[in-house]
């Protein structure tokens, strides 16, 4: 049986990043010069296609709460189809439990996780940036504990809803999943890019060499990225923005959140880096 | 069955109303027959068993918690349709006439595309794209200005005995989402498609017999980034065969079928073969819906049937 191993994070904190790492990794011979052809397919959780397909029932008719029951079956049914010892499927939805008990994403041993953590600061200019709101809504919105995106009762959506909960919910929640999660943190994979990359690489139970490893991360520098979007538009790009790629720094936020719009994301932080203490210590 | 319709130029008799079809007065033999009972838990040695779906040979269980459990039998032509306690009767027959009646024809034998298609001079133009590709909304607009519905989710295709391949109009209807209903001006004439969802359905004239398939679009609606370029990019395809299997209303089912493989393939690679095949890239603003069907009528390529003629030159609201 297949695993499917969810790539998770907030949105904006580096997960089309490590995905193209692993598209890279993983075909380094399948160049191309398109962010939308990819060899690597990781479909997302809230796939619409993805669900209609497994199932052979239209979301389109169902409401929100019958999608999201039916949501761990198209995941199983998605397992089963597989062929491959794992496949990486990215995922934005907090790690929530539906009426039943039932986690939305499923649970060891056929689910594992690799969650993508980056400082609040920096996930709040990025989402402003391609959500096109103001800082203070992007604050708001980090903030939200009944936050969901791909949401509009109006209009049907390529993908189902997401619940992303607020920032520290959403960490908190993947921190507390009932299967096996490697934690990789945006700050650090810029840091310490190989050493970063490699544990992610050994967590998937890849063999890969550290030069195999950098050739992938060479081939992924935000400089790279942001060239290769300037010749073809990547479609994970929003509307209103006028690229996906923007700096990938770290501490833009830091100097351009006020102090006041910065202080609730330093206290959710905080909380979040106690607990993160606190899980090691048990686990340790 | 006290009830008989036309649906995907297929007759149903039914034991209870099915008010979103068109009544025959002159019933003829069933294709389909539909009724209301208990319906088997699970089949016996079923190819396939998932939480919503059994396929065992000629039948077939769907299972939809809170709504209904309908159960397909000799070969495609039986529903037994097992309604859930305090259901809307409206949310069971939207999937009745949905996937339910997909995995019926699949079992009939018939060849179903996921498509919503419009008449143009006397030829369906059928559009297929995955879910939100926005099928509907440009069958919607197209018929606004003009080109009268032949489909809306469902386009049932036969082939005749001179070797062309002929479109069966589904029913008198579209399914539209509410920024689509009251950009096209529906509103008064809408109602819902099931309680507790937005999605809305909205009458539409369509023709009672079937029409020679003209050619198909593979939609990819893409938003608009560039306002001063806003026309529909189409290139020809050279998927062809492959496109059309991927939007198969079967496909969920047909790898578990292997005794319907074969004709289904067969039947894809036949219409590839003779129909014109094109992927569409569209630039979807709604708020240019007017530019939008400009460029699809240049791109259609053909004057809107005059009998339905629709004006689109002045506000859409005041369209009759």
């Amino acid at each position: 049986m297949t695993t499917t191993v969810w790539l998770a994070s907030y949105p904006k904190s580096g997960n089309t990043w490590f995905r193209l790492f692993m598209a890279r990794l993983l075909h380094p011979d399948q160049h191309s010069s398109d962010l939308n052809s990819l060899p690597l397919y990781t479909p997302i959780a809230s796939s619409r296609r993805l669900f209609d397909d497994m199932l052979g029932v239209p979301s389109a008719f169902l409401t929100a709460g019958e999608i999201a029951a039916l949501r761990p079956d198209a995941d199983a049914a998605f397992n089963e189809a597989g062929d491959e010892p794992r496949q990486l499927r990215k995922a934005h939805d907090a790690y929530t439990y539906l009426p039943d008990g039932r986690p939305l994403l499923s649970q060891a041993p056929n689910f594992a996780a690799i969650y993508i953590l980056r400082d609040p600061w920096d996930v709040a200019v990025s989402f402003a940036s391609h959500f096109n709101c103001t800082l203070d809504e992007a604050v708001r919105r980090l903030r939200d504990s009944h936050l969901s995106i791909a949401r509009n009762p109006r209009e049907l959506n390529r993908q189902l809803e997401q619940r992303l909960l607020s920032w520290e919910g959403h960490v908190l929640s993947w921190l507390s999943a009932p299967l096996p999660l490697h934690v990789m943190r945006f700050e650090e994979m810029k840091r310490a890019p190989l050493r970063t990359f490699r544990a992610a690489v050994r967590f998937l139970g890849l063999d890969h060499d550290d030069r195999a490893i950098e050739a992938a991360l060479a081939a992924c520098r935000i400089e790279r990225l942001q060239q290769m979007e300037t010749e073809t538009r990547f479609n994970e790009a929003p509307q209103a923005a006028d690229r996906f790629f923007r700096r990938g720094e770290i501490g833009e936020g830091v100097t351009r959140l006020s102090e006041e719009q910065l202080r609730p994301l330093l206290d959710m932080y905080r909380r979040v880096e106690r607990a993160i203490s606190e899980n090691a210590a048990q686990r340790g | 069955m006290p009830f008989a319709h036309r649906y995907c130029g297929l007759t149903i008799h039914s034991a209870f109303p099915l008010p979103e079809l068109r009544n025959l007065a002159n019933p003829g033999i069933a294709d389909v027959t539909v009724r209301p009972a208990a319906v088997p838990d699970h089949l016996p040695n079923p190819a396939r068993r998932l939480a919503t779906y059994e396929i065992a040979g000629d039948q077939a269980l769907l299972r939809l918690p809170g709504i209904a459990h309908y159960h397909v039998t000799r070969g495609g032509t039986r529903i037994t349709v097992e309604s859930a306690p305090r259901v809307d009767p409206a949310a069971v027959r939207l999937f009745l006439l949905h996937p339910v009646f997909a995995l019926a024809a699949l079992l009939r034998g018939d060849y179903l595309l996921n498509a919503a298609a419009v008449a143009v001079a006397g030829k369906a133009v059928a559009f297929v794209g995955h879910s939100a590709t926005g099928k509907s909304s440009l069958a919607a607009m197209l018929g606004r200005g003009g080109f009268p519905v032949v489909s809306d989710s469902l386009l049932r295709i036969t082939e005749t005995s001179q070797g062309t391949f002929e479109a069966h109009p589904q029913a008198p209807w579209l399914l539209l989402w509410p920024d689509m209903v009251e950009r096209l001006g529906f509103s008064e004439t809408c109602c819902d498609a099931r309680s507790g969802l937005a999605l809305k359905r909205v009458e539409q004239p369509v023709a009672d017999a079937p029409i020679p398939l003209g050619r198909i679009a593979l939609l990819h609606a893409q938003k608009a980034r560039n306002p001063n370029r806003f026309k529909p990019t189409v290139q020809a395809s050279s998927l062809g065969f492959d496109a059309l299997h991927l939007y198969d209303a079967g496909r969920s089912w047909l790898r578990y079928i292997p005794a319907l493989r074969l004709t289904h393939f067969r039947m894809a690679a036949k219409i590839a073969a003779v129909t014109p095949i094109e992927q569409l890239d569209l630039p979807w603003e709604l708020s240019r819906h007017k530019e939008m069907v400009a460029s699809l009528r240049n791109w259609v390529g053909e004057a809107p049937d005059s009998r339905l003629q629709r004006s689109m030159d002045g506000d859409v609201n005041e369209v009759d």
